[in-house]
């Protein structure tokens, strides 16, 4: 008969899947007391859920365990610590804009906030592991917590969304099973770290097997990271999907997918095998300048922000391509900073949504919406016109620290021309994000009528934009501490 | 003789695929899909991995795919619901040839392999080795799919009962 399988408990780990635990227990109780109590209230829901985003953010801070858990199939190092640090960070901070003065029919829903959970626990499984099989569940658990989160807003274009990036996301986890696959042939085994040593030993022969595995990988990634050329995806989803989603799109799964490429790539490109590199160097340039080029001729303020994520993720690639400590540093303090900026950003539009299309027939926030907005609301316009210098890389401002950081650590290991690149990608970008300010300062208002600009406001929405305005302002404050505190997490854990 | 099997199964995995990509109607689609099931089971057989082939039986053929044109059925799709799909063919044929170079990789890249050399373990492909490592070292992941299976469920009915809210 079977014999009996012993397994130590204390070795298993156990308190690294804390974090998960938290979120998955909050999830299920919601869904249960949901059941029980009918109508439940939209901010009772709100808090509860940051309740328990406080929570795994205390379980995650205060882990100090070993770096591996459950067989080997967890890894908690630095940059993982680092990742959830800014995934939560980030989902505490754009659900409260549930919290508008209008109500939205999902804002009403327990499973909305449930899903959410579901969702921060697939992210989080796949940052804390070097396993392709738990990152491809973790990528699926949140992918379909996401898409169902984008249809849930009850507009016929949010449905275009889901189906589009369902559709996009469905290609794409073939193409990961794919990649998957060939390095499970090639290597015979499933870990990262294995998978590099067995390649290292074999000089990274078969040369064309370790090419398919990394083209298909690149395109899985570069779907969620929407490099080019799989961005087609962005702005159509930005803009089907309502402003806290797709402002949550554009930090959360992205550094999801940076951290899980920082794993496999920065393997594939210190291999010395130079169409590796070739091949990564390819998708940032293009990247960062179709996206910007791209952005250019936008009409839409969301689109052009859809735009601007493309590229900035572009720029972030940058970092995994040059793959030296400083510049994974720079990835992670350029996402905090890009975080809190585009939180205020997307904020912002969030505000001042309105529901039916007034400016313009096909778009909802065009460029003409704005238009002399200094006149009608002169504090909107200035906070406004903040972030959008800040995205456009403008000293003192936030982003600026991150970029600088990023170019010099390219200048330092001998990317000039990179350096060149996303320097030159800067500048071309502060024009469509002058635009905006232009527009807003500079032309005649269309209307005079301040309450359209203001009917989803509310006070926690105020407080999020003051929030994410003030760090934007001061960030010169925060850059010193946090750039030591990253060095450090990412320098320990090797990367 | 084995050659002869897999060459016959791997001729009407592909006819299936083709047949679920060319065919207009859902339902001819999902009946050509299970071709395609049946004939990788058959190869699952080929490579000695048994609890593969039952699996790809019980729960693909017999399970999904009853699912996929019950709903098919039950939603009771008109013809003139259907898309038009003019030039189909021409698309086909067109995206076939974009990945042609894509294929090409892959196939020489599992030409490109390292064969295995070791024999296979006694039990090898046997339900009970397989259980053992689903609840040992892959204990996590396998639960984690069950989260997997609750977010897809909880989406779904959330949109099932959506009119009623």
């Amino acid at each position: 008969m079977l014999e009996p399988i012993s397994i130590d408990i204390a070795g298993l780990n156990l308190q690294a899947l804390l974090p998960m635990a938290i979120l998955t227990i909050g999830a299920l109780a919601l869904i249960c007391v949901d059941l029980a109590v009918k109508g439940l209230n939209r901010s009772f829901l709100t808090m509860i859920t940051i309740l328990f985003i406080v929570l795994d953010f205390g379980a995650v801070i205060g882990y100090k365990g070993d770096v591996r858990g459950f067989f080997d199939v967890l890894l908690i190092d630095g940059i993982s610590l680092i990742a959830q640090v800014i995934i939560l960070v980030a989902s505490a901070l754009f659900l409260p804009l549930s919290m508008s003065h209008r109500h939205f029919r999902e804002f009403k829903m327990a499973e909305f906030y449930a899903l959410f959970m579901f969702m921060i626990v697939g992210f989080q499984c796949m940052v804390t592991s070097d396993n392709l099989i738990l990152i491809f569940i973790g990528l699926e658990t949140s992918s379909l917590a996401l898409y169902t989160l984008i249809a849930l807003h009850n507009r016929a274009k949010a449905f275009e969304a889901a189906i589009k990036y369902f559709t996009m996301g469905a290609l794409a986890a073939g193409f990961y099973g794919m990649s998957a696959l060939i390095f499970y042939a090639l290597t015979g085994s499933v870990e990262i770290h294995q998978i590099e040593q067995v390649l290292q030993e074999r000089h990274f022969e078969p040369l064309v097997g370790v090419l398919a595995a990394t083209i298909f990988m690149v395109a899985a990634l570069g779907f969620k990271l929407s490099l080019v050329p799989s961005h087609t995806w962005t702005p159509d989803v930005y803009e089907g999907s309502s402003a806290p989603l797709a402002g949550y799109m554009s930090i959360v799964p992205k550094i999801a997918g940076f951290v899980v490429a920082m794993r496999l790539f920065e393997m594939l490109v210190a291999s010395g095998v130079v169409w590796l590199e070739y091949v990564l160097y390819a998708a940032v340039v293009l990247t960062m300048t179709l996206a910007n080029i791209t952005a250019l001729v936008q009409e839409d303020v969301k689109r052009m922000l859809a735009f601007s994520s493309i590229s900035h993720a572009g720029s972030m690639m940058a970092a995994i391509l040059i793959g030296t400590t400083q510049a994974n540093t720079a990835l992670f303090v350029y996402w905090i900073f890009f975080l809190f900026t585009n939180l205020g950003a997307f904020t912002m539009l969030w505000i001042v949504r309105h529901r039916e299309n007034l400016w313009d027939e096909r778009y909802q926030h065009p460029y003409t919406k704005f238009s002399g907005l200094v006149k009608i609301m002169p504090m909107t316009a200035t906070i406004m016109g903040i972030f959008m210098f800040a995205l456009a890389g403008m000293p003192p401002f936030s982003v600026f620290w991150g970029k600088l950081y990023l170019i010099s650590a390219a200048i330092n290991s001998d990317y000039i021309w990179l350096a060149v690149v996303i320097a030159l990608n800067s500048a071309v970008a502060v024009y469509y994000y002058m635009k905006l300010v232009v527009y807003m300062f500079l032309h005649e208002p269309v209307t005079i009528d301040a309450r359209l600009y203001a009917t989803n406001a509310s006070t926690s929405l105020k407080v999020i934009v003051g929030f994410a305005a003030i760090v934007t302002i001061f960030s010169i404050a925060f850059v010193e501490p946090l750039l030591q505190v990253i060095t450090h997490y990412v320098a320990s854990s090797g990367f | 003789m084995n050659d002869f099997l897999f060459i016959f199964l791997s001729f009407f995995a592909l006819l299936g695929a083709f047949g679920m990509i060319v065919l207009h109607q859902p339902v001819h689609s999902a009946l050509s899909l299970i071709v395609t099931l049946l004939a990788l089971a058959g190869l699952f057989a080929l490579l000695n991995a048994s609890f593969l082939f039952a699996v790809q039986i019980i729960v693909y053929a017999g399970a999904i795919l009853t699912l996929f044109i019950f709903i098919i059925m039950f939603l009771n799709v008109k013809e003139s619901n259907l898309p038009k799909e003019p030039n189909k063919t021409l698309y086909l044929f067109l995206g076939g040839i974009v990945l042609i170079p894509l294929n090409l990789l892959v196939l020489r890249a599992f030409y490109a392999m390292p064969l295995l050399r070791e024999p296979l373990a006694e039990d090898f492909g046997e339900i009970k080795p397989l259980g053992a490592e689903l609840f040992t070292k892959w204990l996590l992941p396998f639960e984690l799919i069950s989260l997997l299976l609750l977010v897809a469920l909880i989406g779904a009915v959330v949109f099932a009962r959506k009119d009623e809210v």
